[in-house]
């Protein structure tokens, strides 16, 4: 453990959240990514998951070769680190006896299916007798009160394509025939959607903490994604209808050319953004001032290096070429123009800056070496010097560990009758 | 009649482009006032229309030049009526005008200060100069969407992806530390990173790079997660990936072995999978492709296999 580390756990912890109690009772990675958020700022977190089986997360890889069979998902860690993990099923009647008794004592139910509750008699009505404070949230993928329907097969990916964000994310390009629209990477979708979810999760809590009654919410993915879409939203209320993928050649766009270039280097690229008049200044004077550099119209203004942004890459590619990675974004900077590498997994692994912060935690369960995942992307430190943890230890929940505190401490049942509950299926 | 849930809290705002105001005005929606401070010779809405307009619905604006000595004064007197500053301005901007956290925190105790940048008000880099599209490339994600190119297209560069997505974080920080000062009466700093943003959205990424895993990257071009994204793999890599599982997790490819001669197991099927050349006549199907048509998913899988498997499905299926 480094001394950054240990300073951070000296400090007192901050926990926004303390008090709030949330069940998660969900199948889907953006509820369980909601829900981790939420633990990550101080609520307690009791997921909810189906006996036996456990959440379908847990067996989505990549796995970690060296980690115990059932707990060796890294995604399934990192979406549901400090959480308390409970089996029930509340299809059972008596399983469902059990969820209404953990919901009186909640304030937050988190479900990624509208209809679950419904099947289970618990509308808001009935939520709201059994708890009126309750805030009730749905992370779905499509809006259940939408009035084209739900469709019956979709995905991350085809919603991204749904929504527009898949056309806008290859727009504009210079072949739209051969560049087909592009997705999001990975699971960027999913997680984004927990992310908003988390918003209004919060939202109704406070809206509970000041008028002392309940919501209920539901966070569409596909509404998320739409929202993303600032830019094309407002060419859309200024009027514009045709939305061509086609790129108009040697008129530049609003970023490659006179905004942005993508330049090699020995070991990869580095993107520069010289935007501003004095930022190109500096930035040529770091070129060495070279001769096409002084040619006005060739770059002398904005607009000139709009038109001629092919050729200025290509001049500029000259030097850059010759420099590292490190080399060119340390000099830009240096010269107070916005420069970055373009990173791949392991650089963001190795990065001064965010080791520097303690962004990334850790996850001994891995096996031999512990594995690094992001954390929280913000500090907080309150008035009185308590701070968010950083650099955490992550703690994946085993399946059903929480089992015994939740129905014998909590509900009060016994140890027989937690075995009988378990014989059957319920638990 | 309720009350809005933000009714009561007043924002003063110095955030500008993206980020900062998409945070604001989703506060001004739950009820906050925003005071957006602006510039009094650099006019932001002349510059970034259309958008501008869109992230800053609902609030007031107010110009104050903070290079007249009378500039900050004025705003330490808002500051002393209000709940919240949110900023994004470089490092080290507010505090030359007097105007950073630990001073303004002397004149309002209970102050919540959000202070957003590209990497961060901490750390050897933080003083970099950033802009949003570019902290789409250092955060890894213009390596695993789209494909590298000079043109810089479909790459994840457009649409601004970094700043909205800082907006949904920022948004969280500040209703927290809004509902800790009402339960605890303390103020809060806040200092969030859009680079860190960003890279929390992609886990796999550096799971996959850490754990030497095979499983692919979805890149925007295809759906490519879990089993899917598998048996989209050439046959030569899917027999490799099966060779690592029996070394690395004997447990787990067993079911593997089990079922290799049909090509049908829980993780990575085997053999080639083919399309029917055409869809196949009603009354045609096998035996065991209709006992399989119980959901969609076991259907679309009993298409895509050989047709002399589809009986060993279904007894896999019932369990056999």
């Amino acid at each position: 453990m480094n001394a950054a580390n240990s300073t951070l756990q000296a400090r007192a912890i901050a926990a926004p959240l303390a008090g709030v109690r949330v069940i998660e009772w969900s199948h889907s990675m953006p509820a369980a990514f909601c829900a981790r958020v939420l633990r990550d700022l101080g609520a307690q977190v009791l997921k909810l998951e189906p006996p036996g089986t456990g959440d379908a997360l847990r067996r989505i890889g990549p796995f970690a070769p060296d980690a115990p069979y059932g707990n060796d998902a890294a995604l399934f860690a990192y979406l549901n680190h400090g959480k308390e993990s409970a089996t029930l099923d509340p299809s059972h009647p008596q399983g469902a006896a059990l969820f209404r008794r953990l919901i009186e004592t909640a304030d937050l139910l988190i479900t990624s299916d509208a209809t679950g509750l419904a099947e289970l008699q618990l509308d808001s009505d009935t939520l709201r007798r059994i708890q009126p404070a309750l805030v009730t949230l749905a992370v779905t993928s499509w809006a259940t009160r939408a009035e084209s329907g739900t469709p019956s097969a979709f995905t991350d990916f085809t919603l991204t394509h749904h929504a527009g964000y898949a056309f806008h994310q290859a727009r504009p390009v210079h072949a739209p025939d051969q560049q087909a629209p592009v997705a999001c990477a990975d699971r960027e979708v999913a997680l984004a959607t927990g992310v908003a979810a988390a918003n209004a999760a919060l939202w109704g809590l406070l809206e509970a903490q000041m008028n002392g009654h309940g919501r209920s919410i539901e966070c569409a993915e596909l509404d998320v994604i739409a929202h993303l879409l600032i830019e094309p939203v407002a060419d859309y209320g200024r009027g514009e209808r045709s939305f061509s993928r086609l790129r108009e050649e040697l008129q530049g766009t609003e970023v490659a050319g006179g905004l942005i270039w993508l330049l090699p280097c020995k070991d990869g690229f580095v993107m520069i953004s010289p935007r501003e008049q004095h930022q190109w200044e500096r930035w040529v004077e770091l070129l060495g001032n070279p001769t096409w550099s002084r040619d006005e119209t060739l770059c002398g203004e904005r607009t000139a290096r709009n038109e001629n942004w092919m050729t200025l890459q290509d001049e500029m590619s000259k030097w850059t070429r010759e420099h590292t990675r490190a080399d060119v974004f340390e000099r830009a900077q240096a010269a107070r123009v916005a420069c970055f590498p373009v990173s791949g997994a392991r650089d963001l692994l190795e990065n001064a800056q965010l080791n520097a912060r303690g962004f990334f935690d850790r996850w001994q369960g891995a096996g031999n070496a512990p594995l690094s995942m992001p954390g929280l992307p913000f500090s907080m430190r309150t008035t009185s010097g308590a701070e968010l943890p950083r650099a955490r230890e992550v703690v994946s929940p085993v399946l059903g560990s929480a089992n015994r505190a939740v129905f014998e401490a909590r509900l009060g049942l016994s140890a027989e009758e937690v075995e009988t509950l378990r014989r059957h299926g319920v638990v | 009649m309720t009350q809005k849930t933000l009714a009561g809290l007043r924002v003063v705002d110095f955030s500008w482009v993206l980020a900062g105001p998409m945070t604001t005005k989703m506060l001004a929606g739950m009820g906050a006032e925003i005071i957006k401070i602006e510039s009094s010779t650099r006019r932001e809405h002349t510059q970034r229309q259309p958008w501008w307009a869109v992230v800053n619905a609902g609030k007031k604006s107010c110009t104050i030049n903070l290079s007249q000595p009378q500039g900050p004064e004025l705003i330490r007197r808002l500051i002393a009526q209000s709940d919240m500053v949110v900023e994004n301005f470089s490092n080290g901007v507010l505090a030359k005008f007097g105007l950073d956290y630990a001073t303004l925190a002397k004149i309002r105790a209970d102050l919540i200060f959000v202070s957003a940048s590209g990497t961060g008000r901490e750390g050897p880099q933080r003083d970099s100069l950033a802009y949003g599209s570019l902290l789409q490339a250092y955060s890894g994600r213009a390596s695993v969407v789209g494909t590298l190119n000079e043109r810089v297209e479909a790459m994840g560069i457009l649409p601004a992806w970094t700043d909205p997505i800082t907006a949904l974080w920022e948004s969280c920080a500040v209703l927290a530390a809004i509902r800790h000062r009402r339960v605890s009466g303390e103020g809060a700093y806040i200092d969030l990173s859009m680079l860190e943003s960003t890279v929390a959205l992609l886990p796999e990424l550096l799971f996959r790079e850490a754990l030497g895993s095979e499983t692919p990257t979805a890149t925007g071009a295809a759906e490519a997660s879990g089993r899917r994204a598998i048996r989209m793999l050439p046959l030569r890599r899917r027999r490799r990936l099966a060779r690592r599982l029996r070394e690395r997790r004997p447990a787990v490819a067993r079911p593997l072995r089990r079922h290799a001669q049909t090509g049908i197991s829980s993780r990575f099927p085997l053999r080639r999978c083919r399309q029917p050349r055409h869809a196949p006549r009603r009354g045609r199907r096998s035996a065991g492709c209709v006992a399989a048509r119980s959901t969609a998913r076991a259907r679309a899988r009993c298409t895509a296999i050989p047709r002399r498997a589809r009986g060993a499905f279904a007894a896999h299926r019932r369990g056999d």
